[in-house]
C-alpha cells in the first residue's frame, strides 16, 4: 500500500481539506522546545521537529500537534503549511479536522486531531518554500 | 490452552497475508495483520481449544478495566450530584411531559431489555425511523443516536421530548409539568437551587434534559464473566488458568480470539466499551422509507453543528470547552453519509433487534452478515475495512458464544453486582435494575436517597 498508492491517497486528502493552512515564519532553530520529540523530518529544503500533545497518542482522544518549521536556506520563504492524518491501509482519514496556529516564528500548533483506530497512522505536513511544495509523512503506530 | 509459541504466531500471520491476498482479488480486501491459522486450518481455529498468543491477551487486556471509573460531565453542572439524579429518575417514567400523556422515556428504554424497546424501530407517539439505542454505560459515549446528532447527553435528552413523533413536548410544556408537579417542582429545586417558575421555560427545559442526564449516567452494565476472565489474564496468569477461574467458557474463548485475531473486529468495537464511539459504513440499508434515505451520520454532523444546544453553545456548563473539542473540529464529507454509530456490544443479548434500523433480528443475523457481506454495498470511495468473514458454522458459534459473555453477569466475590433499584411510579418492580445487570452504583443510591426529602409522583 505505501508507495504510489499512498501517495495518491495523500494527494487526494490534500486536495479535499482546506483548513489548517498558514503563511508561516521560519523558525531560528529545529528544536522540540515544549517537550520531548515525537518524530524529526527532513526534506532537501527544510528540517521539521514535532511533538504530539498530549503524548502519547491515544486512540480515541483528541491531541494536538506542535511542531517547528526550519528552512535549510535561510531566509526561504515558507507559506501554505498544513497537517493532516490518514490511515493508508484502511483508506481513510480523521473524521476530524485540524486547525492551525502560530505560536511563535516557526512555530505551530494543531488543535483537534483525534485517530479513532489503533493501526498505523500517516501524519502529513504540507507546505509551500520558496514556491515549492514540501511534503513530509511519518508512520506512527497506535494502539 | 497453552501460550502458543511466538515462532508460531508470525508463521500465522505471514500466512493470514497470503490467505487474504488471495482472498483479494477482484474485491477491495487489503492485507491485513493478525494472527489466524494456516489457510490449510481455516474454520479449525478451535482445534487448538482457545489457545492464546501473548499478541492476542494484550488485545483481550485493552478491553478493560470495566466498569470504569466516574467523571462528572463538565458541561452538566448537574452530573453525579443525587438531587439531579433524583430528579432525572422521576422524569424518566412522567407521561405528563408527552403532548399526549401516553409515554414516557421509560416506554422505550425499558430495563429488562437493556433500556431497548425490542422492536425493529421506536415507537413513541408516532413510529420512527431507526432502532431504540441502548443507554447503558451512555455516559461514556462522545456523540449520542445512531447519526450522533447530540454531542452531550443532556442536549440528545432534548430531541425525544420535542419531536412530535416522539413525546412531542415543548420547552412551555415541560417547565409547566415541572413546577405543577410538587415532587417534580421539590426535587427540581433540591437540584438546581430555585424553583421552576423562577426560571424561563427554555432553561427549564435544559435543565430537566441536564437531570435526565444526570440519571441515565448511574444506568451502568454491571461485571461481566468476561471481565473476570480479562482481569485474570491482565493479572498475568496463564490463559487456562485465567478461564477456569473465571468460569470463561472454551468455546466463548475461541470466539473471543477470532473476535481479536481475524475478524479484526476489535478495529472497531474497541476498548472497554467495545466501541471506538464513531462511525462507520457496514453495507447496511440506509433507506427510512421507499424514496427516503437516511442520511446517517452527514445528517447527524449537520445538526449538531446547527444544534443550539450543542457544546459550543450558551447551555453548556463548561466554560472552556474543553468538553467540545469534538464538536469544534468534526469535518462533514460525503462518505459519512449512510454511516451509522458503532454500538457498544455490552448487554448486547438483552438489546435485539438489531443494527440502526433494527433489521437484524438476533445476533446470528449479525455475523451471517460480516460472514457474508456484499462489498458492493459499501461506499466505493470509503475505508477499506471490511472483508467477508466466512464463518464457519463452528466459528460462528463461537463467536456467539463470546458475545454472551458480555452479557453474563460476573459471579466474582468482591465486583459490582448487579442491583436492586426500581424505576418509580408505573414502571413497577418488574423493570427492576436488578433484574437486567445493570450496576446499582453509589450514584444510583444517592439519587434514591435525595429523592426521598420530596413528595412522591402523582
Amino acid at each position: 500500500m505505501k508507495g504510489g498508492a499512498a501517495v495518491a491517497i495523500v494527494a487526494a486528502i490534500v486536495g479535499a481539506a482546506v483548513a489548517g493552512t498558514a503563511r508561516a515564519q521560519p523558525s531560528p532553530v529545529c528544536a522540540a522546545a515544549s517537550g520531548p520529540e515525537t518524530g524529526r523530518l527532513t526534506h532537501p529544503r527544510v528540517q521539521l521537529a514535532w511533538r504530539a500533545q498530549p503524548e502519547p497518542i491515544v486512540v480515541g482522544r483528541p491531541f494536538a500537534i506542535e511542531f517547528d518549521v526550519c528552512p535549510v536556506t535561510a531566509g526561504a520563504s515558507v507559506d501554505r503549511i498544513r497537517v493532516d492524518a490518514s490511515m493508508p491501509a484502511h483508506r481513510h482519514g480523521m473524521n476530524y479536522q485540524p486547525r492551525l496556529a502560530q505560536a511563535a516564528p516557526g512555530r505551530f500548533r494543531a488543535e483537534g486531531l483525534l485517530w479513532h483506530m489503533p493501526g498505523t497512522w500517516q501524519v502529513l505536513f504540507e507546505m509551500r518554500i520558496d514556491g515549492e511544495p514540501v511534503r513530509l509523512t511519518q508512520d506512527v503506530a497506535v494502539r | 490452552m497453552a501460550h502458543r509459541p511466538p515462532a508460531r504466531a508470525a508463521a500465522s500471520a505471514a500466512a493470514l497475508v497470503v490467505l487474504l491476498a488471495g482472498a483479494a482479488a477482484g474485491s477491495f480486501a487489503i492485507g491485513a495483520s493478525g494472527t489466524a491459522d494456516p489457510p490449510g486450518m481455516a474454520g479449525t481455529i478451535g482445534a487448538h481449544d482457545g489457545d492464546l498468543t501473548a499478541e492476542d491477551v494484550d488485545a483481550i487486556v485493552r478491553h478493560g478495566p470495566w466498569p470504569v471509573a466516574f467523571e462528572p460531565d463538565r458541561s452538566n453542572r448537574a452530573s453525579g450530584r443525587p438531587a439531579a439524579v433524583a430528579l432525572g429518575r422521576r422524569l424518566f417514567v412522567d407521561t405528563g411531559l408527552a403532548r399526549t400523556g401516553t409515554v414516557s422515556c421509560a416506554s422505550c428504554h425499558r430495563p429488562e431489555l437493556g433500556f431497548t424497546d425490542g422492536r425493529a424501530r421506536g415507537v413513541g407517539i408516532e413510529g420512527l425511523d431507526r432502532n431504540t439505542p441502548s443507554l447503558l454505560d451512555a455516559r461514556l459515549q462522545h456523540w449520542f443516536g445512531w447519526d450522533g446528532g447530540s454531542d452531550s447527553l443532556w442536549a440528545f435528552n432534548v430531541r425525544p421530548l420535542l419531536d412530535p413523533r416522539e413525546m412531542g413536548a415543548d420547552a412551555v410544556r415541560v417547565a409547566r409539568r415541572v413546577a405543577a408537579e410538587p415532587g417534580l417542582a421539590c426535587l427540581y429545586r433540591e437540584a438546581f437551587g430555585a424553583p421552576p417558575g423562577a426560571a424561563p421555560a427554555d432553561r427549564v427545559l435544559v435543565d430537566a434534559a441536564k437531570a435526565l442526564a444526570a440519571f441515565v449516567e448511574t444506568l451502568d452494565s454491571g461485571r461481566t464473566v468476561f471481565d473476570d476472565f480479562r482481569d485474570a489474564l491482565a493479572r498475568g496468569e496463564p490463559p487456562a488458568q485465567a478461564a477456569s477461574a473465571a468460569g470463561y467458557p472454551a468455546d466463548a474463548t475461541r470466539g473471543l480470539r477470532l473476535f481479536v485475531g481475524r475478524g479484526r473486529c476489535n478495529l472497531c468495537h474497541l476498548g472497554p466499551q467495545f466501541s471506538n464511539g464513531e462511525f462507520h459504513d457496514i453495507g447496511r440499508p440506509f433507506m427510512a422509507a421507499p424514496g427516503r434515505p437516511d442520511p446517517g451520520r452527514l445528517g447527524g454532523i449537520r445538526a449538531v453543528l446547527a444544534d443550539p444546544l450543542n457544546l459550543l453553545g450558551a447551555h453548556s456548563d463548561d466554560a472552556s470547552r474543553a468538553t467540545a473539542v469534538r464538536t469544534r473540529h468534526v469535518a462533514a464529507t460525503h462518505r459519512n453519509f449512510g454511516e451509522f454509530k458503532v454500538p457498544t456490544l455490552r448487554g448486547l443479548s438483552r438489546t435485539a433487534p438489531y443494527m440502526h434500523d433494527g433489521s437484524l433480528s438476533t445476533l446470528r443475523d449479525v455475523l451471517r452478515h460480516y460472514s457474508e457481506l456484499d462489498v458492493d454495498r459499501l461506499h466505493s470511495d470509503g475505508e477499506a475495512l471490511l472483508v467477508p468473514l466466512r464463518l464457519t458454522p463452528r466459528e460462528t458459534d463461537e463467536l456467539l458464544a463470546f458475545l454472551a459473555t458480555l452479557s453474563t453477569p460476573s459471579t466474582a466475590r468482591g465486583s459490582v453486582a448487579a442491583g436492586s433499584a426500581e424505576l418509580p411510579g408505573t414502571v413497577g418492580a418488574a423493570d427492576s435494575l436488578g433484574t437486567v445487570g445493570a450496576a446499582d452504583s453509589p450514584r444510583t443510591a444517592a439519587g434514591r436517597a435525595s429523592g426521598e426529602a420530596c413528595p412522591t409522583g402523582p
